[in-house]
């Protein structure tokens, strides 16, 4: 990757687990390394300004002493140019003066005419005066006369003053040279003293800087161990550090974190709690209910449940009394939920106890009521059904406390008549009163005829259009043309017609039907073939390989379990010898068929699982215990834009292009099961 | 990764933008490719997706390449898929989807189709 397109893109946060932790870089050397750094590049500005400062000061004296020195020197020549041998008496003079001074590097006095009359090299008296070469003014704030002058070159720095005769005549020059460098020797003595000076301040910082640090710093080992204990799931003691800067604040902080933390994993043990709650709860109302269809005579009854999406608050019964007679009850029990459940089982326990003893179905409904009116909770009251068919006199007697009409398929007729009757829910109202409420009506019943029970479920099943109830009209048309089939067609009618009638979302209520119809010679052999039965066997004999040879793995009922499915088919030794293409074909068909029932038979319940099996040598098999439910296969037109703008649906064709054969098998004695062949 | 997908943003060139990823583009991870790609659909934009990384891709992924693809077009751009791993190519074989996907061996080879695209 380019600087460029680094700096451009957002990079997805790559969270780096497994990764070492860069070596630790303590804040206290930081903030160290930064105060010394700051204090050497002060000190050095400082320092730096100061030598500035003092070189001038020192530049200005040494020219201005300088220039004093000229002056001197011309004043104290004077008379000696006016004798006929200044020489002699300047030399002395010339002498003195740079013994005097040891910084003295020149000094001269011209005549008149420009020739030497005072040096210190003995040589040059006499000859002419040449200045030396490239000397430039010396730029001073010394004030000069105008016959005076400041100039310098790199070696030496000139002050010349004129000698004048008593009169004011100028009668020559005095000319005195410094070194340079002994301004730089002035200053270099000074510079000693501030590098000491600066070393013991960058020392003292840098301490001072590391106590402190050290100081503010001790709250984090507190503060770090806290965090870990508290990651670690100790959520009991909270963080004891009093400081008053914002460690102070951020250890403030991290306890409420704590405290809000408890409450939640609290409320999240508490639900889970419930929901395993739930799930017992399902299961016992799922084995309350009678599984198969029950045979009296030439009687049929046949039962069905759909519950709404939590646990189920219906209750229907069919059970075999001693002489040869069958009852059936039906009841809706008011809300939902874990109640609904526990008076469901209520009511079930209640009626095994009670219905040996009591002949008649108005007699056992009052009983009912007495004896559930002690521990029904007040407000909880439940409409309920219950007949009992002699099969051979054809005879139905029922009794009914609030709930819906008995429809009634007359097959001599073809016509559907609602018998109603007397009676108000059970634990309505306490106190016995329900009895005087209660009737048992008899209904004469001929062969072909069914009767039909169901709970609000079903009638009051709301249309997704416009919320219109499904009503008592329509489950007479549908009965009328399901009843020549049989109870079972009859119930699967009602359920498939609410359920369209619906829209097929999920439904609000409980569906049950109950039906008992007297079978005739006809209405068997035109009943379809019970599904559970003929068509599961090639789906058992696969499951019977499977336990017999077969490769096994269990799943969580979650989509990201489902991404391990890869791994465990590379694992097996057979497949790992398969070409690519084929291993790829089998895990993405398992994928997509895992998503499947996660998404519909289990509706994303996740505390399930579901097991999926190789059979040598090219079968697979998945077990689910979820909803049975059969995949509706559509074939998607790609053509159409709006079909991929949707982007999704995609999933049972794949399975059937990855596969030769896909087979389903809901609701077989080992659960559901679905075959791919590769 | 990021529960099993890992996208990162390639140089932009012009009006395309470059996405690369690798990993699982499944039922968990196809979502977040959408989220990643579809703001930059619109004003003739054009997207190229390097899929050589993808170890598995199932309908989620493939659904999501075509509404991608379906987007870009809709709003005069285009999406074209580099060097896509044998799992893409699996399924985009399987559903008859080459007509609909257009496949570049190379980036570069991707920015020139674009390109020659816009001027044709």
């Amino acid at each position: 990757m380019t600087a460029a397109s680094q700096g451009a893109g957002a990079r997805d946060p790559v969270p780096r687990s497994g990764r070492e932790r860069p070596r630790l870089v303590s804040i206290r050397w930081i903030v160290a390394a930064a105060s010394v750094f700051l204090t050497a590049a002060v000190g050095l500005a400082l320092t730096g300004v100061a030598e500035r400062n003092a070189r001038r000061v020192l530049a200005e004296a040494a020219e201005g002493a300088l220039v004093l020195q000229a002056r001197n020197l011309a004043l104290t020549s004077a008379d000696a140019l006016l004798t006929d041998y200044p020489e002699l008496t300047l030399a002395p003079l010339v002498n003195r003066m740079l013994s005097d001074q040891k910084d003295l590097r020149l000094v001269i006095v011209v005549d008149r005419h420009g020739v030497i009359q005072g040096h210190s090299e003995v040589r040059r008296i006499g000859t002419p005066y040449t200045s030396p070469r490239d000397l430039r003014p010396a730029r001073t704030s010394v004030s000069l006369d105008s016959t005076e002058t400041l100039t310098r070159n790199d070696e030496l720095l000139f002050a010349s003053a004129p000698i004048r005769h008593r009169n004011g005549e100028v009668i020559g020059t005095a000319i005195v040279g410094l070194r340079v460098e002994s301004i730089e020797r002035a200053v270099a003595r000074g510079r000693g003293e501030q590098h000491v000076v600066f070393g013991v301040l960058l020392l003292a910082g840098i301490v001072a800087s590391v106590v402190l640090m050290s100081l503010l710093l001790r709250p984090i080992a507190a503060l770090r161990a806290g965090i870990e204990r508290i990651g670690g799931g100790d959520l009991s003691a909270t963080l004891a550090i009093r400081d008053r800067t914002e460690f102070g604040l951020l250890a403030d902080a991290i306890n409420h974190m704590v405290v809000r933390l408890r409450s939640a994993q609290a409320d999240l043990l508490e639900r889970e709690r419930l929901a395993h709650e739930m799930q017992l709860a399902q299961q016992i109302q799922r084995s309350l209910l009678p599984a198969t269809p029950v045979r009296a005579g030439t009687f049929v009854v046949q039962g069905g449940q759909w519950a709404a999406t939590e646990v189920g608050g219906d209750y229907y019964d069919v059970f075999r009394m001693p002489d040869g007679q069958v009852a059936m009850a039906i009841a809706d029990v008011s809300g939902k939920g874990l109640g609904g459940c526990m008076i469901a089982s209520m009511i079930s326990a209640q009626l095994r106890a009670l219905r040996d003893d009591h002949g008649s179905p108005a007699a056992l409904l009052a009983a009912l009521d007495e004896r559930l009116g002690e521990t029904l909770a007040p407000g909880s009251f439940f409409t309920m059904f219950y007949g009992v068919i002699d099969p051979e006199a054809g005879v139905l007697t029922i009794a009914s406390a609030g709930h819906n009409p008995l429809a009634v398929y007359r097959a001599r007729r073809n016509e559907v008549e609602w018998i109603k009757t007397r009676g108000i829910p059970l634990g309505a109202i306490r106190g016995g009163i329900v009895r005087t409420t209660l009737d048992d009506v008899e209904v004469r019943l001929e062969p072909g005829d069914a009767a039909v029970q169901f709970t609000d479920g079903v009638s009051e099943a709301s249309s997704e259009t416009d919320g219109e109830q499904f009503g008592f009209d329509r489950i007479a048309g549908v009965i009328r043309e399901a009843a020549p089939h049989g109870a079972a067609s009859i119930v699967e009618a009602l359920h498939t017609a609410a359920d369209r009638w619906r829209g097929g979302g999920a439904p609000e209520d409980d569906e049950t039907v109950l039906v008992a119809s007297w079978a005739t010679a006809d209405s068997v052999k035109a009943a379809p073939p019970d599904i559970a039965d003929a068509a599961a066997e090639p789906g058992l004999s696969a499951w019977a390989a499977a336990q017999a040879a077969g490769h096994r793995l269990e799943l969580p009922a979650r989509i990201d379990a489902l991404a391990g499915i890869g791994a465990w088919l590379r694992g097996i030794d057979a497949v790992r010898a398969w070409d690519d293409e084929r291993v790829r074909l089998a895990e993405l068909a398992l994928y997509e068929a895992s998503c499947n029932l996660v998404e519909h038979a289990y509706r994303m319940d996740s505390g399930r699982t579901l097991e999926i099996w190789w059979v040598p040598d090219d079968t697979f098999l998945i077990r689910d215990h979820g909803a049975p439910f059969r995949p509706r296969r559509e074939l998607n037109d790609f053509a159409d834009p709006d079909v991929r703008r949707r982007g999704r649906g995609f999933g049972f064709e794949l399975i059937h292009l990855a596969m030769s054969d896909v087979a389903y098998y809901p609701g077989t004695i080992v659960g559901n099961l679905t075959t791919l062949q590769l | 990764m990021d529960d099993g997908i890992e996208i990162e943003r390639g140089e932009t060139r012009g009006k395309t933008v470059v996405l690369r990823v690798r990993g699982r583009l499944d039922a968990k991870t196809a979502l977040r490719l959408l989220e990643r790609a579809m703001p930059f659909a619109g004003m003739g934009r054009s997207l190229v997706l390097t899929l050589s990384g993808i170890t598995f891709m199932g309908s989620s992924g493939i659904g999501v390449l075509l509404a991608i693809a379906q987007a870009f077009q809709d709003r005069k751009g285009s999406l074209r898929l580099v060097a896509p791993s044998a799992a893409v190519e699996s399924v985009v074989k399987l559903l008859n989807l080459e007509p609909f996907l257009k496949i570049d061996a190379s980036e570069d080879a991707a920015h020139s189709a674009i390109t020659g695209q816009a001027s044709a």
